[in-house]
């Protein structure tokens, strides 16, 4: 198993009466309850538990993006990426990822990920999303073309990476004459592609057919991730006719450790109530055609059916039965990871060891006794495949959405 | 000619449309709320007095063709094409609220196919002051009531209730059928795509409204709180030969909420 610390880098200190002020910790929550002051200490205890990972021994560090919004204050992850490349020298540093759409032209995110790659000495994972629903609104990007220009997008830097340029692209929504960037990834031909998705099919074909890696969008009911990750398999099994590699797949999950699981559950508790009751409200605001009209539905069906969504969770018990965050003491916490971690079948273990309002001492000594004490249980488990992953294929043969350019 | 639920095509599109009565034709461009996917009163009525004939936009029912559009000046040039193809040589236009802005691009850009136009709470300009309501920042699933109280003159009224009901018991979605709340998820990404940004109107619109020729007549719910009476005077100001009539009890929506004295404006002004 490869393990990646996970940092959103939310604001700890919302006052106590927010939610019942605020419908929405997203888009329009006012800027004027930031704190610069809390800021720079946040930025700041972040980056070192960012950096603290490598000395743990993680094998990699995962930052991502969002904008206007209370629950990640990272709208810009490749600057928080660029302090990572320098300060640390062995971790992956996994930026899952650029919002392609929100990018334009999107040459943008291939420049930024080579420099980076370049910089880090080829240590780049590049993630690409669609963006959040409510990135869409902050933006005031059309929802309803969020897919064509991710799909465009994707091929832009695909191309810049693999095909000698300079060269024009004609697509509906870029129109590029000379696509050349300066530099090129370190990484030969680039640096591994992460994509993050929440159970669209389309999702899942995209990143099966290409041997991409594909990344459960987390704070869903356990059983919804293991529907969706035998999907995936099935998907490349099926359709694709490989077998997906562990490190296709990527679980991500708030973990707490502590002694023991009373004790675990008594310091974790209310940092979990804080993420979820004052940082998620808001995280589902999608604009019209965000996504097509029968997967928006499917969503919804799974958010309406009980127990699937994280605020479906009233009392601890239900965390515990969806398994919507794993804590306890390590071995509890590394039995329940091995055992789900083995019936999705995942190469990687990406934990959010920060959470909600959870101060920098605590979340340093979580990720700590994680890389020490459940770790080795896990890789005792689970150890690492040497299997090489599978050769990327950026432009498959037989994409049935080819688009005309290429 | 009979009352109708059809298709009709367009250079290869497929076009869903009411049709019915007989008389003048009457092109009817209908709202984000699809007002013609039945026969409501409003339809009825004109039916009786004209060649009625109320298309379903691209991306709304089956209607073809959004993939190839971006513009609402592209759904204009698509309902001059629909014009020729009906072999009509000018029609009365009539178009509410998005439809509204359709049917003065339309007017703008074909002006030599339009021989009366009817814009009713029209969106399609900007006034900064007093801006288009974010109909895309409202979640109707949670707040229906916020849907109601800016669409209608009466919140409350058996209509809007019905558009627009509250979730079911326990539940935090609207107490609809699947197919529904999907159709109602077609229409608001059509409307999307073509008004997400600039926000439900066209910058260089106003800079065509005095290629309008035909008369033009601007009925306006006094409540609409979407998109206020200040829009009509604005039209009244860039509409060369255009008239500005009020209706007191209505919102956003007069054809629905006020069927009789819309018609009753109409026809005087259509003949």
């Amino acid at each position: 198993m490869k393990h990646f610390l996970f940092h959103l880098m939310p604001y700890r200190d919302l006052p106590a009466d927010f939610s019942e002020k605020h419908e929405s910790s997203w888009i329009w929550p006012p800027n004027s309850l930031f704190d610069p002051k809390k800021g720079a200490v946040y930025y700041n205890d972040y980056l070192d538990e960012l950096c603290a990972a490598e000395e743990q021994g993680f094998d990699g560090v995962c930052i991502n993006e969002h904008h206007q919004n209370v629950y990640g204050l990272m709208p810009s992850p490749n600057i928080i990426a660029a302090m990572l490349a320098v300060r640390t020298k062995r971790v992956r540093i996994a930026i899952v990822g650029n919002a392609l759409p929100l990018y334009n032209p999107p040459t943008r995110v291939a420049e930024e990920m080579a420099m980076l790659d370049c910089v880090s000495e080829g240590r780049i994972i590049t993630g690409m999303v669609i963006g959040g629903g409510p990135e869409y609104y902050s933006f005031s990007v059309n929802g309803a073309e969020a897919r064509t220009r991710f799909r465009e997008a994707h091929d832009i830097i695909m191309g810049a990476w693999t095909k000698p340029g300079p060269f024009p692209f004609y697509g509906e929504h870029y129109k590029l004459r000379y696509v050349n960037p300066w530099p090129r990834p370190y990484q030969t031909p680039h640096p591994r592609i992460w994509i993050p998705g929440a159970g669209s099919i389309e999702t899942m074909e995209f990143v099966a057919k290409r041997r991409y890696a594909y990344m459960g969008i987390p704070y869903f009911h356990i059983d919804f991730f293991k529907k969706n990750y035998a999907m995936f398999r099935e998907i490349c099994e099926k359709k694709e006719g490989y077998k997906a590699h562990p490190e296709q797949m990527g679980l991500l999950m708030p973990i707490y450790i502590s002694d023991t699981d009373e004790k675990a559950r008594a310091e974790y508790e209310e940092h979990f109530w804080y993420f979820q009751q004052k940082l998620l409200p808001g995280l589902l605001t999608s604009p019209p055609g965000y996504t097509s009209p029968v997967s928006a539905m499917r969503t919804l069906k799974a958010l309406r059916s009980g127990d699937t969504w994280i605020n479906s969770c009233h009392k601890w018990d239900d965390v515990e039965k969806g398994c919507f965050a794993l804590v306890g003491s390590a071995e509890t916490v590394a039995q329940k990871l091995v055992e789900h971690a083995k019936d999705i079948g995942c190469g990687n273990m990406l934990g959010l060891f920060q959470l909600g309002s959870m101060p920098h001492e605590q979340a340093l000594e979580n990720a700590a006794r994680y890389a020490k004490e459940v770790m080795p249980l896990v890789n005792k488990s689970l150890p690492a495949t040497k299997e090489p992953l599978p050769k990327m294929v950026p432009f498959p043969a037989d994409d049935p959405l080819k688009q005309a350019a290429q | 000619m009979e009352k109708e639920i059809a298709h009709f095509e367009v250079r290869g599109r497929k076009v869903r449309e009411l049709r019915g009565g007989d008389g003048a034709p009457l092109l009817y461009l209908h709202g984000a709320g699809a007002e013609n996917e039945f026969w409501l009163p409003f339809a009825d009525a004109l039916a009786e007095r004209y060649a009625f004939h109320a298309p379903s936009h691209p991306g709304f029912l089956d209607s073809d063709g959004l993939d190839e559009m971006r513009l609402v000046a592209d759904i204009a040039a698509h309902y001059a094409d629909y014009i020729d193809a009906k072999g009509w040589d000018r029609v009365a236009v009539a178009g509410l609220s998005f439809g509204g802005w359709i049917a003065a691009e339309l007017a703008a850009r074909y002006p030599e196919k339009v021989a009366k136009l009817v814009l009713v709470d029209a969106v399609g300009i900007w006034i900064h002051d007093d801006p288009i309501v974010d109909l895309f920042a409202i979640d109707v699933a949670r707040f229906p009531e916020r849907m109601r109280r800016l669409l209608f003159a009466d919140p409350k009224g058996a209509l809007p209730m019905m558009a627009f009901p509250d979730a079911a018991e326990g539940g935090d979605l609207p107490d609809l059928p699947d197919e529904e709340i999907l159709k109602q998820m077609n229409h608001m990404a059509a409307v999307a795509k073509f008004s997400w940004n600039p926000l439900l109107h066209n910058p260089r619109l106003p800079g065509l409204l005095h290629r309008i020729s035909a008369e033009t007549l601007i009925i306006w719910g006094k409540h609409d709180g979407l998109v206020s009476t200040a829009y009509a005077k604005a039209y009244g100001k860039l509409i060369p030969n255009s008239r500005v009539e009020i209706i007191d009890s209505a919102g956003h929506l007069p054809p629905l909420e006020t069927p009789d004295l819309f018609i009753e404006k109409v026809a005087k002004f259509v003949g």
